[in-house]
């Protein structure tokens, strides 16, 4: 039996990886993939906890709404990636230093 | 079929009734629709961007001053996504009078004017963020709320990295669009634990504030912080400001003087809706008093170091949103007239010290202050302009920055019992005090300072100086009559 621990447990960590992946990777790309990380764990705890909500389905609905504007914001964070990818010929937010203070 | 769904016909009743309160918003969408199409086919037709948005602009605002004089209750609208009163109304259309007074300004920045592409698309951008802006202020749900965060986010990524096609821009965009969803996926997983926590996302109604006595104080503690995480982002508040000075920096200086305004408005017009669903505990008060006394902090000493003007003007905004952020800790009748004021008043004058700085930058190329030594003697009523404006921030009498200092003081003395609000104003007070030397700097090298360099003008941009001057003239104007802006 699968209960809602479980379910909550797994985001979770989920959460926790995809944090610990945005705070450590040199990469912005892979800053990305931890930060689709943390969004799908609040999108799995939306419905793992709408469950209990069989009147209203809010939690489904939040679910689908999650999903189309990540989906916005990464196609805006990769466009903009590119564009400096183009200009200065690497992702890696330490090494692009021309702004510091 | 309509027995499995008795509450259809209800449902689409109230829709029908709630149509005719967001005919503003219905406007911006026609005109955004309008633009991005009409932009195919009358290719970098600059006057064609400028008519559609101004006519938009302009014609939602006076379906937003008719419901203004229609609406006299608060109601809840689309099944309680939404709310319409008096209130909300009143943020929307201080938004869109800053974005009116944004618009020439966007086109006098030779940043975006020498974009390849033309400013067409930064214009669509500009209405679909007014969209954004204005479903945020008017939100009464979890989903509506974290759907305007998303779009003033999405939007302000855009317009921050429009000119991607110079190396800094790019960078300090990947730097903003890389923060910026992180703090909304935070802010996703405080919503969705609110939720389980609770059982509803209705902000409005009781249960909400139930759930949250329910389930205990780290329970909440921990949602309630990672909701407002999200929010504190937006007003870029200490501990969330890291992108702040690198994206005004090298945005461009009227992208940069929108979104140090707009945006603001829009968060705390929603966080003096929310503020009674979330002050029944400890932790939204705690929150607030921590964040605004960092930011207070941080962005008054910070600022006092900076030499390239509109980096430190980025500062003085992390310390006006944490002097803002205090009025959180009274209760919400308290607050309402003071912050609307302070809100206006702080956004005019930015705005005004944003066109002053463009149009040095438009002329001479100067963007440190250092630079600025002995400008005074040839632009003279610029020069006087700046003193007026910074005065006015810093809140020295009669400018109008003083009344709304003044007014946030009183308003806080009056709770002084609370012995945070003791804290809270003497962080205030003193860092006051701090931002007269920083703000200072730029009348201290304007006129006081001698130069040998004898730089030879662009001869540009009389527009903005014009403007600059109005705007200081309604700064000085609010300052003696500040019963002006109460009047509507």
């Amino acid at each position: 039996m699968i209960t809602l621990q479980h379910f909550l447990l797994i985001s979770a960590a989920l959460f926790a990886l995809g944090l610990y992946g945005v705070i450590t990777r040199r990469n912005a790309i892979q800053i990305l993939m931890g930060i689709e990380l943390m969004i799908n764990a609040s999108i799995l705890n939306m419905v793992a906890f709408s469950k209990f909500d069989r009147a209203e389905n809010t939690g489904q609905v939040f679910g689908l709404f999650i999903i189309i504007l990540a989906a916005v914001a990464v196609a805006v964070a990769l466009v903009i990636i590119m564009n400096l990818y183009k200009r200065v010929q690497t992702i890696d937010p330490s090494k692009t230093k021309s702004l510091k203070g | 079929m309509l027995q499995q769904f008795p509450n259809i016909s209800q449902s689409i009743a109230d829709i029908l009734a709630s149509l005719s309160y967001l005919q503003g918003e219905f406007v911006l969408v026609v005109g955004f629709l309008t633009l991005i199409i009409g932009d195919l086919f009358l290719k970098k037709t600059r006057l064609f961007g400028l008519l559609c948005t101004l006519f938009t602009l302009f014609l939602s605002g006076i379906f937003l001053v008719l419901d203004l004089y229609a609406s006299a209750t608060a109601t809840l609208i689309f099944n309680g996504m939404l709310v319409a009163s008096a209130t909300v109304i009143k943020f929307k259309l201080l938004v869109l009078v800053i974005t009116l007074i944004s618009l020439p300004f966007f086109y006098q920045d030779h940043r975006l004017r020498q974009h390849p592409k033309g400013i067409n698309d930064f214009m669509s951008i500009l209405l679909a963020m007014e969209i954004g802006l204005f479903l945020l202020i008017g939100s009464a749900n979890l989903l509506m709320l974290y759907i305007g965060v998303e779009m003033i986010s999405i939007a302000s990524y855009l317009m921050v990295a429009y000119n991607a096609y110079q190396k800094d821009q790019a960078e300090a965009g990947m730097k903003y669009v890389l923060f910026g969803t992180v703090a909304s996926a935070i802010m996703l997983y405080g919503i969705s634990l609110i939720y389980g926590f609770t059982g509803t996302i209705n902000l409005h109604g009781g249960a909400m504030v139930q759930g949250f006595e329910g389930v205990g104080f780290l329970a909440s503690s921990i949602s309630i912080t990672m909701l407002l995480a999200g929010l504190g982002f937006k007003l870029s508040a200490v501990p969330f400001h890291f992108w702040t000075p690198d994206a005004y920096q090298v945005a461009p200086t009227s992208v940069v003087s929108f979104l140090s305004a707009a945006p603001k408005i829009a968060v705390f017009g929603l966080l003096y809706y929310i503020m009674p669903f979330f002050q029944e505990g400890d932790v939204f008060n705690q929150f607030i008093i921590a964040v605004a006394i960092a930011s207070m902090l941080l962005g008054n000493i910070a600022a006092l170091y900076q030499d390239n003007a509109k980096r430190m003007i980025s500062y003085s905004a992390i310390g006006h949103t944490g002097f803002m952020l205090m009025l959180f800790v009274l209760p919400q009748g308290q607050i309402l007239d003071v912050l609307f004021f302070y809100l206006a008043v702080y956004s005019v004058s930015n705005i005004a010290v944003f066109m002053a700085l463009s149009y040095i930058e438009n002329n001479y190329g100067y963007l440190q202050i250092s630079q600025f030594k002995a400008l005074g003697k040839q632009i003279p009523a610029i020069g006087a302009c700046l003193v007026v404006l910074l005065m006015s921030l810093t809140g020295i009498p009669p400018m109008a920055g003083f009344v709304a200092k003044f007014l946030v003081f009183s308003a806080m003395v009056n709770a002084i019992d609370q012995s945070a609000v003791l804290w809270l104003l003497v962080v205030a007070v003193v860092t006051t005090v701090v931002s007269l030397f920083y703000y200072l700097k730029i009348p201290l090298n304007f006129f006081l300072k001698q130069s040998d360099a004898n730089p030879l003008p662009a001869k540009s941009s009389a527009l903005l100086a014009v403007l600059t001057i109005v705007l200081t003239v309604v700064v000085l104007l609010l300052g003696i009559f500040p019963g002006l802006l109460g009047g509507f």
